[in-house]
């Protein structure tokens, strides 16, 4: 057996999985803003969710911080407020709760978004998942019109404030309608809807 | 320093000061007396005081002091007090008047301060509205030869002792009225004047100090406003350089420095010459070394002369500190150098025995020469201020110490020392440029109101005694080549010795900047723009968990 031949063998099989894991990751960053796609009537206000996906899931790597600027039409929508963390799991870049450096920064067309961690690098390798949501915005409907809602990264950080980069962004879109149409009103169109289908079965039938 | 034991003396206006029973004059006699004071050198003991002074008031500092050889003390100040001590049977014993400062006075007194000797007065008539209220004002007697000299300004033209002086005639006062500088020379007794002299052009003009040049002569340094300054012909700089200003008192500054070498008779002057550029200069210390003398100080001149070719040929701004090199009988320039960066600056130099030149005082410059790997890198150990327009900045002065080659042409290395407050400083020694060195290693010495100086762990007071704006003083030694390890914590942005929360929100302040440079403290990765990446990047960097504060 050719023992150099074989160590030069395994040691590109090693280089290749390692790019391959890189390029995994490097890839798999993805950011979205959840849910894709929304109509809400004038007037109304209306959450939408900027998340994070790809991350290590436990592991490294982790997100230590990030600024985003989220864009949409001020002729369309009004930014409210922002509220960090996700709605579910907590705030994932403070783990304990104990405080992280935060800013939402209002402007034209754009509120700029900004968090830092103050958790040590190691918990947030080993405690935040891959998945979970930043931030959630709130926009209020000024007039009937179409938004689309869009991320520009400024900056992501892993747990030691080094760069990552996200492969995917996908934006959003806000619908605003001109009647106010209330939730409970779509209840009773799609319910007429259902009846219909079941009213033309029966005589298919 | 005198005999294994310390001394001390200055100003005082209190009628309990410790230690003076016994004294040679145990009580207080009003209006302020200048106070001696002996000390065991571990600074445990106070052996004795003594007041000197009269009913009026006296003036002095404490580097007036000097001894002669069988130990006793001579000190020298002003006094309005027309009863002085001892006076009687002193080479003037009788007040001579003025209105504030009145007259110089000299005293001797046995090296254990109990017996005061003699005393005498030395002064003119003049009643005149001097700078500081004073007409005549006298530094460092110099114990030389046979005699004691004493040199200083006065505004008075009846100065005892002048006839057959050099100067015989005083030429005359400006706008400051510090008139002409004097020279005298009493009997080592105090009993007798030997001989005065006036020096000075027909402006304002002021000794500050002497220092010996060898058995029969000596040099006087001062500051002057004439630009008829006698014996500068032949001299290295023979033209008055002048002054940036009119005069006035919002810029007390005077135009060149002058040096002149004189024998001890006061009779002739062998050779004087101007040292300063267009703008103004302060004198600050003299050495002789060699063949050639030192004088440094400050300056506002851009075209100081001898510069070129110096370590540092062109001003840094402002004012800067200044070194010039001149051959011993005062007739070449043989080089000079300015130190300082863009805010003022202003030095004293004095040799080691490595053979280099250390300057030594303070700066309000952030962008000092020659700090880089230096002890401390940054002003104040304040790194944000990197980041910052450095014609923004106006941070308080810290203390600087930068080494030189003797021949002036290169700076070695440099580093400031000071907190983030206010640090006066000096070398330790005086104004002859003597370096005091432990082991190699250089005193700094001064004054401070910071609380988070560099090094002070394990310090004989590791902290901070004082007060805003009351302050301590502190003592630094320095190894001699003034290279770090560094007191700048990478990420201590604010100074205060630890990486915590501020630090983080400082960099918060600056997000969306772009990096002041390729050093700025503030990008701490270095990628050119100031961001979330950096404020991230000081979270493992921070001294206790979490950034915390406290």
């Amino acid at each position: 057996m050719n023992t150099a031949r074989y160590t030069l063998t395994f040691k590109k099989g090693c280089l290749a999985l390692a790019m391959l894991a890189y390029s995994t990751m490097a890839s798999a960053i993805t950011l979205s803003i959840s849910p894709g796609s929304q109509t809400i009537g004038i007037s109304d206000t209306v959450d939408i969710a900027v998340v994070i996906s790809g991350l290590g899931d436990f592991m490294a790597d982790s997100l230590g911080t990030y600024d985003l600027n989220i864009s949409y039409d001020s002729t369309v929508l009004t930014f409210q407020s922002a509220t960090f963390g996700d709605s579910i799991l907590g705030d994932q870049l403070d783990l304990f709760g104990l405080g992280s450096i935060t800013a939402d920064i209002p402007g034209s067309d754009v509120v700029e978004v900004y968090e830092v961690s103050l958790d040590s690098p190691s918990d947030l390798d080993s405690l935040q998942p891959g998945t979970f949501e930043l931030v959630t915005l709130s926009f209020s409907a000024n007039a009937v019109g179409v938004s689309s809602i869009d991320i520009s990264v400024i900056d992501l950080g892993d747990a030691n404030g080094y760069l990552l980069s996200a492969s995917t962004i996908n934006g959003g879109t806000i619908t605003v309608s001109a009647v106010p149409i209330p939730a409970a009103v779509w209840l009773f169109y799609s319910g007429l809807l259902g009846l219909i289908g079941i009213a033309k079965r029966k005589k298919v039938a | 320093m005198h005999g294994g034991e310390f001394y001390m003396a200055g100003d005082t206006t209190s009628n309990d000061f410790p230690g003076t029973t016994g004294g040679a004059q145990p009580t207080y006699d009003g209006s302020g007396d200048i106070f001696i004071a002996r000390l065991s050198s571990d600074l445990t003991t106070l052996v004795q005081s003594t007041y000197f002074g009269g009913s009026g008031g006296e003036d002095t500092t404490g580097s007036t002091i000097t001894f002669d050889n069988s130990g006793d003390i001579y000190i020298t100040g002003v006094t309005t007090s027309p009863d002085l001590p001892a006076s009687s049977g002193g080479a003037q014993s009788t007040y001579s008047g003025g209105t504030y400062s009145g007259d110089v006075f000299v005293a001797l007194i046995s090296a254990d301060l109990t017996t005061l000797r003699q005393s005498t007065y030395f002064g003119g008539s003049e009643d005149e509205d001097g700078w500081l209220q004073t007409n005549d004002i006298t530094r460092q007697p110099l114990h030389f030869g046979n005699g004691i000299f004493i040199a200083g300004y006065t505004m008075s033209d009846d100065l005892p002792g002048t006839a057959g002086g050099y100067q015989p005639a005083f030429a005359g006062g400006g706008f400051f009225e510090f008139g002409d500088g004097f020279i005298a020379r009493l009997s080592q007794d105090l009993t007798s004047i030997v001989q005065t002299t006036y020096l000075g052009g027909t402006d304002d003009d002021a000794l500050i100090f002497l220092e010996s040049a060898g058995a029969s002569s000596f040099y006087v340094v001062g500051y002057t406003r004439s630009d008829d300054f006698p014996g500068t012909a032949g001299g290295a700089q023979p033209v008055y350089g002048g002054s940036a200003y009119p005069p006035n008192y919002n810029n007390l500054l005077f135009g060149d420095v002058y040096i002149a070498l004189i024998p001890d008779d006061l009779t002739t002057l062998t050779q004087a010459t101007y040292l300063g550029g267009s703008g103004d200069e302060e004198a600050l210390v003299f050495t002789v070394a060699g063949s050639s003398v030192y004088q440094s100080g400050s300056t506002e001149s851009d075209d100081f002369p001898g510069t070129a070719g110096g370590a540092q040929p062109t001003s840094g701004g402002g004012s800067d500190a200044y070194v010039a090199k001149l051959s011993a009988d005062l007739t070449t320039l043989e080089q000079a150098t300015y130190f300082g960066g863009s805010g003022t600056d202003a030095g004293t130099a004095g040799f080691h025995h490595n053979g280099d030149l250390y300057m030594f005082g303070i700066t309000d410059s952030i962008d000092l020469p020659g700090v880089q790997g230096g002890i401390q890198q940054h002003i104040g150990r304040q790194q944000y201020l990197y980041h910052l327009n450095p014609a923004t900045v106006s941070p308080d002065f810290d203390t600087y110490v930068a080494r030189l080659s003797s021949d002036l042409t290169t700076l070695i290395q440099s580093t400031y020392y000071g907190g983030s407050g206010f640090e006066l400083g000096d070398l330790v020694g005086g104004t002859d440029g003597e370096l005091l060195e432990y082991n190699g290693n250089v005193y700094l010495n001064g004054g401070t109101d910071s609380d988070n100086l560099c090094g002070v762990a394990g310090g004989a007071q590791p902290a901070y005694g004082g007060k805003i704006y009351s302050g301590d003083s502190f003592l630094a030694l320095l190894s001699s080549d003034l290279l770090g390890p560094s007191c700048d914590i990478q990420g201590d942005l604010d100074g205060d010795g630890d990486v915590d929360l501020d630090d983080i929100n400082i960099i918060r302040g600056y997000l969306g900047d772009p990096a002041s440079g390729p050093n700025d403290p503030v990008d701490i990765d270095g990628d050119g723009r100031i961001s979330v990446l950096d404020m991230r990047r000081l979270v493992p960097m921070c001294t206790r968990a979490r950034c915390a504060t406290s």
